[in-house]
């Protein structure tokens, strides 16, 4: 990330929190206590709003059937609807300065979240700053009346273990880092994504809504629960109108900003930035008090105290840097990420580096190299128990090559081709080239070999006879070791005359012995030669007649093809 | 149906072009080749579930404007 980058994430953060937070409680305190509405038929109209916005300004285009679909979306609305519904209830039994302070738990429960479960250990700084907000929680629970401290206590446990899964929820919503990584921070893919999930979470609060409304009505009125929805709240013009400019202006921005942070900045940062939420909610509502009429009501000294606390020790938790982890340290962090919800790109790392390590007979240095990758990023590899780490995106698609070319389609032994590739190879090469002339060589009496000095003779030779090839055919030509003693030779734009003329030298190469603990031990070879197109315009066959006529050589006893 | 390379009627467009557009059914009618065809129902199935989740957007929010509007006059 950049700095500029960094900052404009941190900028956008800290507006939501401090502008469109603060006045989205203020329009919420205007609806509730000047227009006598109802807060949770507020908020529903605030998200129908605020989804048709975001889903107009992004337009049709991709990742919307994606968004709808994943449960990422319905995890989170389901979050957001039961944090929701549990603020209102802790609102009931607190002041709402007591309640916005209490939601600040929900950062404690953040960093312990992410300390345990994602490997982002909090610096000391951080820590401070969490004993500090924990103080000033400990200061309102202790000034709440003892009949109800153990039911308080309850709902914000559970409130902020609610707000803490929405927002990594956000984080970890994976349409949303695809409009990232796949269509580059494109504003309006990302609102695309936004907007589906607001409107998946508009249609699950509104049937939640109308339903406590029409139970709440119908029910034995004595019965009623203050604060939850009757039908008669819906007729509440003002709120409503409050409510659907809200999410259009307010909302919709907000939310988009959310998961923005969540992402750009982590849920630790982002939820303790909300700290600020209570000044920016006092600043606002004074500001604006003679335009809406709301009182600004008394605080207590000690509710004024953990207000500073709980401030500050969620500014500490939100500047300071958590601790870095060994992968930062060891400055492996531009090859390697922690993955903790992509399971199948840590095993993917994981598969690459192991099959890698086996071809290469477990030589980590060889194996680094043909992968491109430094040797430390093996070592964290395989030192990796948690096993989250995974190549990052861009390293990915160069290891995925490199083991491609390096791993994938090479015969461990010699290093050549295999046989798959070589079919790729010679596929491809029929459609640029005009001309082409295959080799299949077979080496003689190998078997022998095998049986009277071993399988390493027999390897050596291999190896052996693969280099003198290299050698032999340098430029436009790619070879393959087609299995056992067998050899194929493919060369470009050059026609089947030109390459018999020097089937001798090529025997006569083949044919130097080879030093074998003290003992020399040499192989003939048959040719076979075929040409594209004039054998074959088939390119399938091309190899089957090459064979063909080898074995005709190697019966005649001739070592050429004429 | 049978992928029959470079046997086509229209030409590949940007993918923020085929959003642009009104129909692509013309298109998708006329394309012969399958990844391109593939391509063109995918913008096709995206285009169906955005405009049916703006016009469910767009219901709920009349149902409250009508409701507001209701309690207006009540």
């Amino acid at each position: 990330m950049t700095k500029a980058f960094a900052y404009k994430s941190w900028g956008l953060a800290l507006f939501s929190v401090l502008v469109l937070w603060g006045i989205n409680n203020l329009l919420l305190g205007v609806g509730a206590k000047v227009m006598q509405g109802n807060a949770i038929v507020y908020s529903c109209t605030a998200f129908t709003t605020g989804s048709l916005i975001l889903l107009f300004y992004a337009g049709p285009g991709p990742l919307v059937k994606e968004s709808m679909r994943s449960l990422d979306t319905w995890f989170y609305g389901i979050t957001l609807l039961i944090s929701y519904s549990l603020s209102f209830v802790l609102y009931s039994y607190v002041s709402s300065t007591e309640g916005t302070l209490l939601q600040r738990f929900s950062m404690i429960i953040s960093l312990l979240i992410g300390w345990f479960f994602l490997s982002r250990r909090p610096g000391l700084g951080q820590v401070i700053g969490a004993v500090l907000v924990v103080l000033g929680i400990c200061l309102i629970i202790l000034g709440i009346s003892s009949s109800i401290r153990a039911m308080v206590f309850l709902l914000m446990t559970i409130f902020s273990l609610f707000l803490a899964a929405r927002i990594f929820a956000a984080e970890y919503h994976k349409p949303h880092i695809q409009a990232i990584e796949k269509f580059n921070y494109d504003p309006k893919a990302r609102a695309r994504v936004v907007g589906c999930v607001i409107f998946v979470i508009s249609t699950m609060f509104a049937l939640l809504t109308f339903s406590i409304a029409f139970v709440q009505s119908i029910g034995d009125q004595s019965l009623l629960i203050k604060g939850l929805p009757v039908l008669s709240d819906f007729f509440n013009t003002g709120n409503i109108v409050l409510g659907l400019l809200a999410g259009a202006f307010i909302l919709a921005p907000m939310l988009v900003i959310e998961f923005n942070s969540s992402h750009d900045i982590k849920t630790e940062s982002y939820l303790a930035l909300t700290s600020l939420a209570a000044v920016s909610t006092w600043f606002w509502e004074s500001v604006t008090s003679s335009l809406t009429g709301l009182s600004l009501g008394s605080f207590l000294a000690t509710d004024v105290v953990a207000c500073i606390l709980i401030t500050i020790g969620g500014i500490c938790v939100a500047i300071l840097k958590p601790d870095k982890d060994d992968l930062d340290k060891s400055e492996l962090g531009g090859y390697l990420t922690r993955e903790m919800q992509d399971l199948d790109a840590v095993s993917e790392t994981r598969n690459i580096v192991f099959y890698a390590l086996e071809s290469y007979a477990n030589d980590m240095a060889e194996t680094a190299f043909k992968l491109g990758i430094p040797v430390g990023v093996i070592k964290a590899v395989l030192k990796d128990k948690s096993r989250t780490l995974a190549f990052s995106p861009w390293i990915l698609k160069v290891v995925e090559k490199n083991y491609r070319n390096n791993v994938a389609n090479v015969d461990v032994l010699t290093g050549l081709l295999n046989r798959n590739a070589f079919i790729a190879e010679l596929k491809e090469a029929s459609q640029k080239f005009e001309e082409l002339t295959l080799l299949f060589i077979d080496l003689n009496k190998f078997k022998p070999i095998n049986d009277t000095y071993g399988h390493d003779a027999g390897d050596l030779v291999l190896s052996g006879t693969a280099r003198r090839l290299q050698k032999l055919f340098k430029n436009k030509s790619v070879i393959t070791r087609w299995g056992g003693d067998e050899f194929c030779v493919l060369v470009f734009d050059v026609n089947k005359e030109k390459v018999a003329k020097k089937l001798k030298y090529i025997n006569l190469i083949l044919e130097k012995p080879f030093e074998y603990n003290e003992n020399l031990i040499s192989v003939s070879s048959a040719i076979g030669l075929a040409s594209f197109p004039e054998d074959s315009g088939c390119i399938e066959s091309l190899v089957s007649i090459a064979d063909a006529r080898m074995y005709q050589n190697k019966n005649k006893g001739f070592n050429n093809d004429r | 149906m049978k992928n029959i390379p470079e046997r086509r009627k229209n030409y590949p467009r940007l993918e923020s072009q085929l959003y642009q557009l009104a129909s692509i059914d013309d298109y998708i009618m006329a394309e012969n080749r399958l990844d391109e065809l593939d391509r063109l129902i995918e913008v096709k199935e995206q285009k169906k579930v955005w405009k049916r989740t703006i016009v469910a957007s767009l219901m709920m929010t009349g149902i409250f404007i009508i409701l507001a509007i209701w309690g207006l006059f009540r």
